[in-house]
């Protein structure tokens, strides 16, 4: 079964290696979104099992657009990963306790960056 | 400071030695010098005295000689006038016989008397009587012979008696006598003269001897004064060299009495703290700091106290300038001994800027470290994904370089990750878990994760068979970190086709895992820095063998936390074993059954802080509970026996101070050890030090040194504790000697050191000696003026069995306490009961 993915991040570069890491495995089907304004509404539209969200961004930052999301009230809501080079301890913890499902460090490896997603997934 | 307040005492000491030294010598000169005197006036004396006697005795042996002649004279006028009278019949030639007839026989009783000194010459002067009176009979007989029958009658007479000889002998005697007495006066006079040369050498004898002493003493004085004088010199400069360090110190430095009032201060503490050196002259110490509470300024005193005893390690406090602001500062204090007792010297660092630029630097570690990752992700990422192939195919030209920019941006990646790892280690601000973790799946995880690393290198990875129970109490990701990093080196070290082997054993309450490569060994030069960062033997090494020259020591620190020991043996061209030594899981260390009786009770708001604790605790077989609030503490305090209190000073219905005051207030927790995790360092600050805390731990507290310190507070079946108060050595083994058998008797010499005491252990008595010669009034007073609960239940204890003097005295200082009279009594001394 396809997982479909919904990168956001701000860095055009990393959406696109992203895409790329995680097309490697066909059970991924990816889109990207360039802001979290643009995520919110790739998520009300629907279709996503996913969403892979960076921290750093201009405007709406990771957290902001966690909050949004969560705001939507969807049923269920989609399961959130945060992709981020701040991974401190505390960092990390502090992602998990907003709920978030897990914590991809930047930089990943493209080439088992599929595997980590889904061994997040199954977690 | 420290150092020379040791040497000044020193050099005063020396110099008191000196000055005794020329004060002995100076007396003993002048004893010599008066016992040379009294000599010289002995020998002058008998000098004197003996010449007088020759006098004396010339002038007597004159008299005897002159009488002796005179006698013999008047003999021979009478012998002359009486021939003449013989010869011419004229009567007027009798005067002399007449004459000497009259007077000689007195003159003789007179000459023996005066001779009477010399019994030598009784004989002879026997014999001039006796001859004598023969021939005064002689010349009579030869008188009435001339008169009845003629001239030649009478020479007959005198032939007949052979009056010639007669006068002969007479002669003699005399001269054997006067021969006599001028030998002996000779004699006399020459054994006078010897003594009195001899008197003469003597007396330059002693003169020269007076004179070398009187010579030495001088020289010495003047060599202790010119000493003296170099001495005062050197002090001057001395003192001009401090002062000028004082001056121109940058940290402020402060001198302060017994009773707490700074005695003196630099210019830099007025500049730090903006009072005036008039200002600060006579004030408390307290008054450069921020403190609170009753009683304050003491209680830091003892602090400050404390510290000195450290060796003048700097401690964190928080300054308080004249305007009121804060300023963190580092103190360091020494002692001085001056005369009026000891001084505290303490040195106050100003570290605003250090905590500043440590804020900088947390912030713009944060920062690089996502600058740097964002654009690495990119760079990484697409490497990556072309050399593994994502983008197609790659020419062989290529596909090589492209790997070789994948392997270095990784390597930027972890040199990164590193770099921030033991910075975060470092500066404490990353917590560790600490989770019961099997050394021995440790071990196992690492040879999983870096076997495909190994087989690039053809190292194979073995982990040697483990037959123990290899469980420790830590965090589970970092010791994997730790023995990845090791057998990283270990394979990056080994030839190709080499073995790196894991062994898991026990030793003495620790667990150890080694990692033994057979590769090139350590070289001797870069055995000492080891474990410092960018250490690597050669630089070329960090490049050839693609590490980033802080593995070593990340794993120094994740051990170090861990409370163990990191160690290495090697051998240049045999190879190298690593050592890491962590402390074994306690509850299989120790018999269970003295940890598993009263829980610990770990009050933390922090539900995460809370859960690392209790997980810490069950993870070393120790009961233990949490409670969210101080409320909740207070309730489970009520409900059961604690073995130990941990608080967290911030909790979030009350300030962690007030909960321990309250605990200690209360009957049942009065006594209970309580441990402070610490993690602003800002409880140390308080001055919570009567607050009788058994110990601080910082925050994250480290694990050993936790369960450490709750093994101390196991509870055993053991006598009764009695608290015991006396200064003098013997009033304290009197009582212990008393106490043998009945109670466990803990010594302590102050209301401090009694309380440091009683964190350790609770008493069921405070025994006092209050005849105790070294205990001070004001320290009776002060342990009379505890709250209520703080001290065990009080027991005045005397010497003087039943001395109602003792009793008054003990009503006197409970009335001077302010405390009323508890049910006290003075018994016998040895008697707490």
């Amino acid at each position: 079964m396809t997982l479909r993915v919904l990168y956001v991040d701000d860095d055009a570069d990393i959406r696109e290696i992203v895409a790329l890491s995680l097309s490697l495995d066909p059970d991924f089907a990816v889109e990207t979104a360039v802001s979290g304004a643009d995520a919110l509404v790739r998520a009300r539209r629907g279709g996503i099992d996913l969403i892979l969200l960076d921290v750093m961004m201009p405007v709406m930052d990771g957290r902001t657009t966690f909050a949004e999301l969560r705001a939507l009230g969807l049923d269920p809501p989609i399961p959130v990963a945060f992709v981020t080079a701040r991974t401190q301890a505390h960092e990390i913890a502090l992602f998990k306790g907003l709920g978030a499902i897990g914590v991809i460090a930047k930089p990943f490896d493209p080439m088992t960056l599929a595997r980590d997603v889904k061994a997040l997934c199954a977690s | 400071m420290g150092k020379d307040g040791e040497k000044l005492p020193a050099e005063r000491r020396g110099r008191q030695r000196g000055i005794g030294r020329v004060l002995v010598i100076a007396v003993l000169g002048a004893g010599i010098s008066a016992a040379i005197v009294l000599a010289v006036g002995f020998a002058s004396f008998r000098e004197f005295a003996s010449a007088n006697r020759l006098r004396e005795d010339l002038i007597y042996s004159s008299a005897i000689r002159d009488h002796l002649q005179r006698i013999f004279e008047d003999l021979l006028s009478a012998e002359s006038g009486t021939l003449g009278y013989v010869v011419t019949g004229r009567r007027e030639f009798l005067d002399p016989l007449e004459r000497a007839d009259g007077t000689l026989a007195g003159d003789i009783v007179a000459l023996t008397q005066l001779a009477a000194a010399r019994p030598a010459h009784k004989v002879s002067l026997a014999e001039f009587a006796r001859f004598t009176e023969e021939e005064m009979r002689l010349l009579r007989e030869m008188v009435a012979t001339r008169d009845a029958r003629g001239a030649l009658a009478a020479a007959n007479v005198m032939e007949a008696r052979r009056g010639k000889s007669l006068m002969d002998r007479i002669r003699l005697v005399v001269t054997d006598i006067s021969n006599a007495e001028i030998a002996a006066s000779e004699q006399r006079t020459y054994e006078v003269r010897l003594a009195s040369q001899r008197t003469k050498q003597t007396l330059l004898l002693l003169l020269s001897a007076a004179i070398a002493v009187v010579a030495g003493s001088s020289l010495v004085m003047i060599a202790h004064l010119l000493g003296r004088r170099r001495a005062e010199i050197e002090l001057a400069e001395t003192l001009a060299r401090h002062r000028a360090i004082l001056a121109s110190a940058m940290d402020a430095i402060v001198t302060v009495n017994e009773r707490g009032l700074i005695e003196t201060a630099n210019p830099a503490t007025t500049r730090m703290f903006g009072w005036s050196r008039e200002e600060l002259a006579g004030a408390p110490i307290g008054q450069l700091f921020t403190l609170d509470g009753e009683d304050a300024d003491r209680r830091l005193l003892r602090q400050l106290e404390t510290y000195a005893l450290d060796g003048g390690h700097a401690r964190e406090l928080t300054g308080r300038r004249k305007d009121g602001s804060a300023v963190p500062v580092d103190v360091a204090v020494g002692e001085m001994q001056a005369r009026d007792g000891t001084q505290l010297v303490a040195m106050l660092h100003d570290i605003t800027e250090r905590k500043r630029a440590e804020v900088i630097k947390n912030e713009f570690v944060s920062t690089v470290s996502h600058e740097l990752r964002t654009p690495l992700t990119s760079i990484a990422g697409s490497l990556g994904l072309l050399d593994g192939g994502a983008a197609g195919a790659l020419p062989a030209g290529a596909k090589r370089l492209v790997a070789i920019a994948h392997q270095n941006s990784r390597r930027l990646v972890r040199l990164i990750n590193d770099i921030l790892d033991i910075e975060k280690m470092q500066s404490a601000s990353v917590a560790f878990a600490h989770d019961p973790v099997s050394l021995e799946e440790v071990a196992r995880l690492a040879i999983e994760q870096n076997a495909a690393f190994a087989d690039q290198h053809g190292v194979r990875l073995v982990l040697q068979a483990v037959s123990c129970d290899s469980t420790v109490v830590g965090d589970h990701d970092r010791l994997i970190q730790v023995l990845t990093n090791l057998i990283s080196n270990a394979v990056k070290f080994s030839p190709a086709e080499g073995t790196v082997s894991l062994r898991v054993g026990r030793r003495t309450g620790m667990v150890r895992v080694s990692v033994e490569d057979h590769g090139t060994g350590i070289p001797l030069a870069f055995r000492a820095s080891m474990f410092t960062r960018f250490a690597q033997a050669d630089n070329s090494d960090t490049r050839q063998r693609g590490g980033t020259g802080l593995g070593l020591a990340i794993v120094k620190e994740i051990v170090d936390r861990h409370g163990g020991r990191i160690s290495f043996e090697t051998e240049e061209g045999v190879g190298t074993t690593f050592h890491v030594d962590l402390p074994a899981r306690l509850d299989d260390a120790a018999p269970p059954d003295r940890l598993r009786d009263a829980p610990v009770l770990v009050v933390d708001s922090d539900p995460a802080q809370a859960t690392g604790l209790l997980d810490l605790f069950a993870a070393r077989g120790i009961a233990a509970e949490g409670a969210a609030t101080a409320a909740e503490c207070e309730g489970r305090a009520a409900l059961h026996p604690l073995r130990a209190i941990v608080i967290s000073p911030l909790l979030h219905d009350r300030d962690g101070l007030s909960l321990i005051r309250a605990l200690r207030r209360a009957e049942r927790t009065r006594t209970t050890p309580l441990i402070l995790v610490d993690g602003g360092g800002r409880a140390r600050d308080g001055g919570i030090a009567a607050l009788a805390v058994a110990d601080w731990l910082d925050q994250p507290p480290e694990p050993a040194r936790l369960v450490a310190l709750l093994a101390r507070f196991a509870p055993r079946a053991r006598r009764p504790a009695v608290l015991h108060i006396a200064v003098a050595g013997e009033t304290r083994r009197a009582f212990a000697r008393a106490a043998k058998g009945i109670a466990d008797v803990i010594p302590a010499t102050s209301l401090d050191e009694a309380r440091a005491a009683l964190a350790l252990r609770p008493c069921s008595l405070l025994v006092v000696d209050i005849d105790d010669p070294g205990l001070a009034r004001e320290e009776l007073i002060r342990i009379l003026e505890q709250p209520e609960g703080l001290l065990p239940p009080f027991v005045g204890c005397s010497r003087a069995d039943g001395d109602p003097a003792v009793a008054r005295r003990l009503a006197e200082l409970i009335s001077a306490a302010g405390r009323p009279l508890p049910p006290l009594a003075a018994p016998s001394h040895g008697d707490p009961a």
